[in-house]
């Protein structure tokens, strides 16, 4: 009954028009249903075949009203059809289907022993799998292909459709025995469909030959009309079950036959496989495509789709494999615009991700995935080398690669390409960033010194080129100029400090540190010519140098000049040496230190040889041409040649050239200068040259000599005007030595002297002028506690016993006479003078003076002895001897006293003189009061030179 | 230069230095004269004289070395040559002190005593011990005047070198002319005892009994004397006095003669001695 339904909707399709006929079918099959309703009605629902009846006449009426709403439902603009509710446009369909639905349940409840019960339940299936409830579908589709009759077609169909359900879970191996068992029994429109699928679940349980066979059967079969035509399908897949089967000969013979290029499917397969994740297959396919083709096209495709497909499957190798074959393509120009578009992209692509993933440290952990990674993308960049025309960018990103694997040599190289490039290309920024990272991994610490001797210059110079005027630039340009230093390439770094001199004029120092590193390289070569090259350059204002450098330079090209000569002398050969240094001085081109160095040296020399006149001569040219500071570091050695002078017995070449020590180091602090001072003006004392010693004094003063000094020297210029009784001079000399410091009271001596001198012409002012200064010096010395020399304290002693002499002249001149009382009177006046002369006495012991203290005890002694024995002596003129003798009686205790008194003091100073040794005229007639001979002649021996020390 | 100007150079610089050609073997230094104090000495007839010590009594002055040689040059007036000498033998002599001593002695002898005293300096900066620059220093300050720095100097020369007879006579000689008698008188028997024969250490001796009042004393060391001394004036005088005051007046007028004799101008001590005698 069913069959022949669908027989008669069928042929009502192909007849009218699709809507009419679904009206006039809807109508035939309502009418159908009243009448069928009202059998059923009629037997009280106990009909199972009329139940089964209801329920397929609604599933056909569901299904033709869900065809007009389908179609409604797709008329709806999309922006609006997600708004509107899809169960309401489908709400006729659904409600015939429930009610389809209704009628086959209830068959299948109360008839389950029903013959067609199997019929029943592939309707409830249908319908549930169109009402999306495929978990009820399936289980109804297994009922209804348990529960039919076999061999009927509801038996089969269900069987299929529980296939169908399967093989889109995946589950093949369920879904093969049904369709195998279905298909081998029905034989319609859909038998090509369905094996179809069959041959793709043999395909996935890799049952390729019966895959392969079916898709052949398939294909037969769709060229017939009466089935579904499944042939472009089949020629769509056959491809990749001939692949996968390795059986491509096969699938080339297949599609050959067929008339088909076989690459070109098994591309249009894997392109189509390759979203779905495919990788294997596909690449295959690709890989077959490549091989099978000789069509340059096709080939093509095929590795742009491989590269798409690495590129998914992040297949590096492969993808880079394939890039470099594209790569030779583009290189033939066989790629067109577009291919070559998408291969550099790929290229790019790879290179820039593999690039970020390195500097990122993605791989950092693994030194040789790191290394990889980096070969891949220096690759894919040389690759894009070869497809691009601007390549600096390029250079300079595999630049950075190797300095984030950190490969610096390799970076540098790339850098410098890049800079090469970019300025080709006008690329400023490329052009900047590519030197200084250059400059950056030169300055790595893991770049290796060979990579380094490599590249320093070529990076430097390249830096320069750009930026040479700057701050760095100036650091850049003293970098460079110290490796061709430390290579010695000297012409390089000449050329270089000429040009650092114009870019940075204003650098002076700069210049100079930089000519000084040459030059001191000449001078290791002694290359005197370059050096003398130079020295006119710099004289000829080539290179800017200050004043102190060009001083500087002066003595390195003097330690040059002076070289041959001081080598000479440190092996000895002091005569060469010395003809050496003749030489530099005569030497139009020796600079004044080497003049003055020169000079010194044969000062030397000549020294050595004992040669006066020439140790003379040169000195005196050295210290002249020398400079202060040279003569300060030098003048101990001209002091030893000056005293080498002295003891050749040259007083005046002696005392000049230590003039000339004090006149060069005159405004400099050096204890040289004080020495040559005094050894000056001492030599010239020893000479007799007392002006020239005054004149060195005199000046001396402006050459901050010490006050001391100063005064000492000029207490011994006073000396030699005592000795030469020169009153004027010494006169003079001694008023300024009075004010000095330490030597006021030798001052005393000398004023002692000139008193005598004015005593002699008896001009009585003066003497008592010089008194008193000498008074007053000696009580000042004494005030500070200064020592006062002997001979000073025996000229204030002799001053202080001229009182003492008047006195007692006095004493001696008013006799003792009478009457009585005046004899009294004048004795007592005498014994008051007496005790005024021990006063005396007893100052000038305080001046400590031996020769002062003899003589003021000699007078003291005479005076008490004189005084003594005139007392003793008088006798009372006009008296009576009784009066006489009582008169001596009584005198006797007033002179013996006093005759015992000058006993005592004779003792006294006689053990002074001898416990002291002193020397004094005096002396004689103190110790030997008694001896009085004639006369004595004073021995005119002269004393003994001693001029061996003798044999005892 | 500016201040070079200030001061009165002396330059020598107009004098034609003449270059002479020299070697190698120039430059060799030569062999140091070292002094040793063993060899210091003159050769001489009476070991205890002065002679070993003063070139005036050493003989065989052809026997001389060259610093002997110096010393006599200069002992004779001679002090140009006796200079002269001395720069010929620096380079081997400028170690010694007895060659500093030499030319200071030269030096002395031409009354440039700050020469002569830099020089015994140098002397005794060689050898703080060498006496006789000590003792020659001593010589210059009495020259000077300066006795009292004299005597420390004879003080110390005899103090190196007990034995020496020099430094120890002119002591002797210095003490007594200031009065010293005593201190004078032991210096002086001391050198009698090791050099008997010695006349100026006799006529010292004679002359300190004299001056301390025993004429016994000195008219005994005074006749130990060769007569030839006696014409000497400051000898024969006191020499006379002495015999004088011991009442032996024929000997004394006979010694005055001598001294009269040889001294044509009358002085005021011959006068006053004669007239001593002639009133005993």
């Amino acid at each position: 009954m069913l069959k022949k339904f669908f027989i008669i909707s069928l042929i009502l399709v192909s007849a009218i028009s699709f809507a009419d006929r679904r009206g006039s079918i809807l109508s035939l099959i309502d009418e159908e249903i009243d009448e069928t309703t009202r059998l059923i009605k009629e037997v009280g629902n106990r009909d199972p075949d009329l139940l089964l009846r209801i329920a397929e006449l609604h599933l056909e009426k569901a299904r033709l009203y869900q065809e007009a709403e389908n179609e409604r439902y797709l008329a709806i603009p999309s922006s609006q059809r997600r708004k509107v509710s899809r169960k309401k446009y489908f709400a006729q369909s659904r409600k015939e289907f429930s009610s389809s639905n209704k009628y086959a349940y209830t068959l299948a409840q109360k008839y389950s022993r029903y013959s067609n019960v199997g019929d029943a339940y592939y309707i409830l299936a249908y319908n549930y799998r169109e009402l999306g409830s495929y978990q009820k579908s399936e289980k109804y589709f297994r009922l209804a292909s348990r529960k039919a009759r076999k061999g009927t077609k509801v038996y089969y169909k269900s069987k299929l459709a529980l296939a169908d359900s399967y093989y889109n879970k995946r589950k093949y191996s369920r879904a093969i025995p049904l369709y195998e068992d279905a298909l081998s029994h029905l034989d319609e429109t859909w038998w090509t469909k369905d094996s179809f699928n069959l041959a793709w679940c043999y395909y996935r349980v890799k049952k390729y030959p019966l895959a392969i066979n079916k898709m052949k059967q398939v294909y037969q079969k769709s060229k017939n009309e009466k089935y579904v035509d499944m042939r472009d399908y089949v020629t769509r897949d056959i491809g990749l079950f001939f692949v996968n089967s390795g059986n491509t000969s096969e699938g080339v013979s297949f599609y050959r036959s067929l008339g088909i290029d076989y690459s070109s499917k098994l591309i249009t397969i894997a392109s189509s496989i390759i979203d779905e994740g495919k990788f294997t297959q596909a690449e295959k396919l690709l890989k077959a495509a490549y091989k099978e083709t000789n069509d340059q096209q096709l080939k093509k495709e095929a590795m742009l789709l491989q590269l798409d497909l690495y590129e998914k499957f992040n297949k590096q190798a492969k993808h880079l494999k394939i890039s470099k074959k594209l790569v030779e393509y583009e290189k033939n120009k066989l790629l067109n615009a577009t291919e070559k578009k998408t291969l550099d992209y790929q290229v790019a692509k790879q290179a820039a991700q593999i690039q970020k993933s390195i500097v990122s440290g993605v791989y950092q952990k693994s030194r040789k995935i790191t290394v990889q990674k980096r070969n891949y993308a220096i690759a894919y960049f040389s690759l894009l080398l070869q497809l691009r025309e601007q390549k600096a960018e390029t250079y300079f990103f595999q630049g950075e690669t190797s300095y984030a694997t950190k490969d610096y040599g390799d970076s540098i190289n790339y850098y410098l390409k890049a800079h090469q490039q970019a300025k080709k290309e006008n690329n400023q920024k490329i052009y900047r960033q590519s030197i200084d990272s250059a400059l950056s991994a030169l300055g790595q610490r893991r770049l290796g010194r060979s990579y380094k001797e490599k590249y320093y210059e070529p990076i430097y110079l390249a830096y320069l080129e750009s930026d040479s005027r700057s701050k760095r630039g100036k650091i850049i340009y003293q970098k460079l100029y110290k490796v061709y230093l430390e290579r010695k390439q000297l012409d390089k770094a000449e050329a270089l400090i000429r040009r650092y001199k114009e870019d940075h004029p204003e650098d002076i120092k700069g210049q100079e540190a930089m000519l000084a590193g040459v030059m001191d390289i000449y001078r290791e070569r002694k290359d005197y010519e370059k050096i003398n090259y130079f020295l006119d350059q710099i004289n000829q204002g080539v290179f800017n140098i200050t004043p102190k450098y060009r001083n500087a330079l002066k003595t390195v090209v003097t330690k040059i000049q002076i070289e041959s000569a001081q080598l000479a002398l440190d092996k000895g050969k002091k005569a060469s040496a010395l003809y050496s240094y003749l030489g530099i001085y005569k030497h139009e081109r020796s600079t004044p230190k080497a003049k003055a160095n020169a000079a010194y040296n044969l000062s030397a020399l000549y020294f050595d040889l004992g040669d006066v006149e020439q140790t003379y001569h040169w000195a005196k040219i050295a210290i002249d041409e020398m400079t202060t500071k040279d003569m300060k570091s030098l003048s101990d050695s001209v002091l030893t040649i000056a005293n080498f002078l002295f003891l050749k017995q040259d007083f005046i070449k002696a005392a000049d050239l230590n003039i000339r020590v004090v006149a060069k180091l005159c405004r400099i602090g050096s204890s040289s200068k004080e020495t040559a001072f005094k050894n000056g003006t001492f030599l010239f004392l020893a000479q007799g040259e007392l002006d020239k010693a005054l004149s060195l004094i005199e000046d001396a003063g402006k050459c901050s000599i010490s006050p001391v000094l100063l005064d000492e020297t000029r207490l011994e210029l006073a000396k030699e005007y005592l000795e030469r009784k020169d009153w004027e001079q010494l006169e003079r000399e001694a008023l300024t030595l009075e004010k000095s410091v330490r030597y006021s009271a030798h001052t005393i001596i000398f004023y002692d002297q000139i008193i005598k001198n004015y005593e002699r012409i008896n001009d009585r002012e003066y003497v008592s002028k010089y008194r008193s200064k000498i008074f007053n010096l000696y009580q000042k010395a004494n005030l500070r506690k200064q020592e006062i020399p002997v001979d000073a304290l025996d000229a204030v002693a002799r001053l202080l016993t001229q009182g003492m002499k008047e006195k007692a002249k006095e004493l001696d001149l008013e006799k003792l006479s009478f009457p009585e009382e005046s004899y009294n009177k004048l004795l007592k006046r005498k014994l008051a003078l007496l005790d005024l002369i021990t006063s005396d006495m007893n100052e000038i012991k305080k001046t400590g003076s031996g020769r002062g203290i003899v003589s003021a005890y000699q007078i003291l002694i005479q005076s008490y002895e004189g005084l003594a024995n005139e007392i003793k002596g008088f006798v009372p003129p006009g008296k009576s001897p009784e009066y006489r003798k009582s008169f001596s009686k009584a005198m006797q205790s007033v002179y013996r006293p006093i005759f015992q008194s000058a006993s005592t003091l004779r003792n006294e100073v006689k053990k002074l003189i001898y416990d002291n040794e002193i020397i004094s005229l005096e002396s004689y007639s103190i110790i030997f009061p008694d001896v009085k001979p004639a006369a004595f002649y004073q021995p005119e021996v002269l004393p003994k030179m001693m001029d061996k020390w003798g044999r005892r | 230069m500016r201040v070079l100007a200030l001061f009165l150079l002396v330059s020598c610089a107009s004098k034609k230095v003449i270059e002479r050609k020299y070697t190698e073997a120039d430059f060799k230094a030569p062999q140091l004269v070292k002094f040793s104090k063993s060899n210091d000495y003159y050769l001489t007839t009476n070991p205890s004289s002065f002679g070993d010590e003063a070139i005036d009594e050493a003989s065989d002055k052809e026997k001389l070395d060259p610093l002997g040689q110096i010393f006599y040059l200069c002992h004779q007036g001679k002090l140009d040559e006796g200079l002269s000498r001395s720069m010929t033998h620096f380079a081997v002599y400028q170690k010694h002190p007895g060659y500093w001593n030499a030319v200071g002695s030269c030096y002395l002898g031409k009354r440039q005593y700050r020469k002569a005293i830099l020089y015994f300096n140098k002397a005794i900066e060689i050898n703080k011990d060498y006496a006789p620059a000590i003792n020659n220093l001593g010589v210059t300050y009495e020259r000077k005047g300066l006795e009292q720095k004299s005597i420390v100097a004879y003080t110390s020369a005899y103090k190196k070198n007990r034995f020496s007879q020099v430094p120890r006579f002119n002591l002797a000689l210095i003490l007594l002319k200031h009065g010293l008698v005593d201190k004078s008188l032991d210096h002086f028997r001391g050198l009698v005892r090791s050099d008997p024969q010695n006349p100026e250490v006799n006529i010292g001796v004679a002359n300190a009994y004299f001056l301390s009042g025993n004429e016994k004393g000195a008219v005994e060391y005074f006749s130990r004397l060769p007569e030839s001394y006696h014409k000497r004036a400051d000898v024969g005088i006191n020499y006379a006095l002495g015999l004088a005051s011991l009442g032996r007046k024929q000997v004394a007028r006979e010694v005055i003669g001598r001294v009269e004799a040889h001294n044509n101008k009358q002085s005021d001590m011959l006068n006053k001695a004669k007239s001593y005698i002639a009133g005993r």
